[in-house]
């Protein structure tokens, strides 16, 4: 027993070489056995993190790229979301003919927002996009989230937009429950809200129901999110006193898309045309 | 004194394992060059502590850099065996001269080369075999072990220069 252990002693090194190596061995051949049986696979979890950041990391660096093709992308898709619910509506209609013109009546360039106010009372939104990109003054802006504003004007690289929240930016809305039409003005006062008015007070509303553009409008595409009805007061006789939760939140504003309405003009001068005809 | 080196051998032990992983393991030349670099902690490990140690820290290593490769068990398997055999080839260089420390400052570059090589060829021999498990494609095992070999003992120096220079500068402030 004695001499075992001198041994032993003796051979520790080698004894714990032997050892390891052998764990070494036996590890490596029940893996390639069982691949998921093992027991530190778990410890993947961890490896599996640490590589994970490190991807994050390296990945970081083309993050500007990639945002710019999301946002291209994403215009896009909205265009082919915008046409085909127009080719919807128009099937559902059941109309012999689709027409082509008001299929693709609306396109859209996503454009960045780089200076924001939402402090004062008349607000100002800067985009990075400009007349060479196609921005002429009077094209709506919206966000993933809702509407934005509407283009005052461009230089060849930038373009300023007029905030919803801008004591004299009116747009024409309607009750998603309903279509019952109304015009948003904002007061001036809190950024996430604004007012809806000229809805009459015999008709039933509730909190939480939303407002969405009119279309009678040839800045926005119809039937977009505004917001909900927050609060309801009837201060006047004939109308409500509508607060609007807007679903935008300007205040976060990064990505947004200039509305491109291709038959615009064609739609002013139309209009324009007849009210000079009734006035002569 | 000695905890203090213990713990410092233990902080390169960490850093080794996270440039291995998250650095090394990317510098993959042509399918054939790999970059072990983490075996330069084995080598350089300080003459004055265990043996033993060595070879527990070594098997731990290798399972580290084994979870991170999916490959569990087979560096391990070649890092305690060059942890193994590594007082064996320090004992064959101190029969022709002094050895006080493992750096080329200490042993001189040809001695440096004989002792850093044999032990990065043993270990990659080692893998690439266990990688293989059988004799086919043999010649081309044997490219890789010598390409890889290759390639990681050149990082080794470079790692050797900048850090004695390192060392030299820090010496002078």
């Amino acid at each position: 027993m004695q001499s075992l252990l001198i041994l032993i002693r003796r051979f520790q090194f080698f004894l714990l070489f032997l050892l390891l190596e052998s764990l070494s061995i036996v590890l490596m051949i029940r893996n390639n056995h069982y691949q998921n049986a093992t027991v530190l696979n778990s410890a993947n979890a961890y490896s599996g993190y640490l590589l994970n950041v490190s991807k994050s990391v390296s990945d970081y660096f083309g993050l500007f790229q990639v945002n710019q093709a999301l946002a291209q992308e994403n215009a896009v898709l909205r265009d082919q979301l915008i046409q085909q619910g127009e080719q919807l509506k128009r099937i559902a209609s059941q109309s012999e003919e689709l027409d082509s013109l008001v299929v693709s009546r609306y396109e859209f360039i996503s454009a960045q927002v780089i200076n924001n106010s939402t402090r004062r009372k008349r607000n100002y939104i800067t985009l990075d996009k400009g007349l060479q990109d196609g921005v002429e003054p009077g094209m709506g802006v919206i966000s993933s989230q809702g509407i934005v504003g509407k283009v005052k004007y461009c230089s060849q690289h930038f373009s300023t937009v007029i905030s919803l929240l801008h004591s004299d930016m009116r747009i024409s809305a309607q009750l998603k429950k309903n279509n019952e039409l109304g015009t948003v003005l904002w007061n001036g006062v809190r950024p996430e809200v604004v007012q809806l008015h000229e809805i009459p007070n015999y008709l039933e509303i509730k909190a939480g129901d939303t407002i969405l553009t009119s279309g009678y409008n040839a800045t926005f595409p119809p039937r977009l999110m505004i917001g909900s009805i927050e609060k309801i007061s009837r201060s006047e006789l004939t109308f409500y006193d509508l607060d609007i939760r807007l679903s935008t939140s300007f205040n976060r504003l990064d990505h947004v898309y200039v509305v491109q309405n291709l038959l615009k003009v064609e739609q002013d001068s139309l209009e324009t045309e007849t009210f000079i005809d009734l006035d002569e | 004194m000695n905890n203090l080196r213990i713990v410092n051998q233990f902080i390169i032990f960490i850093s080794y394992v996270l440039v291995q992983v998250l650095f090394a393991k990317n510098l993959e030349l042509f399918g054939l060059a790999f970059c072990f670099i983490y075996v330069n902690f084995i080598l350089l490990f300080p003459l004055g502590l265990s043996n033993q140690l060595l070879l527990l820290l070594a098997f731990l290593m290798g399972i580290l850099i084994d979870v991170f490769y999916d490959t569990l068990g087979m560096h391990a398997a070649a890092t305690v065996l060059i942890a193994f055999l590594r007082p064996r080839i320090i004992q064959l260089i101190s029969t022709r001269q002094e050895v006080e420390g493992l750096t080329m400052q200490d042993l001189g570059l040809r001695w440096f080369l004989t002792y850093s090589i044999s032990l990065i060829f043993v270990h990659h021999l080692y893998i690439f075999m266990l990688q293989q498990f059988n004799f086919t494609m043999l010649l081309r095992t044997l490219l890789k072990v010598v390409a890889s070999s290759a390639y990681t003992l050149a990082i080794i120096i470079i790692i050797q220069y900048l850090s004695y220079s390192f060392a030299k500068e820090y010496a002078r402030k």
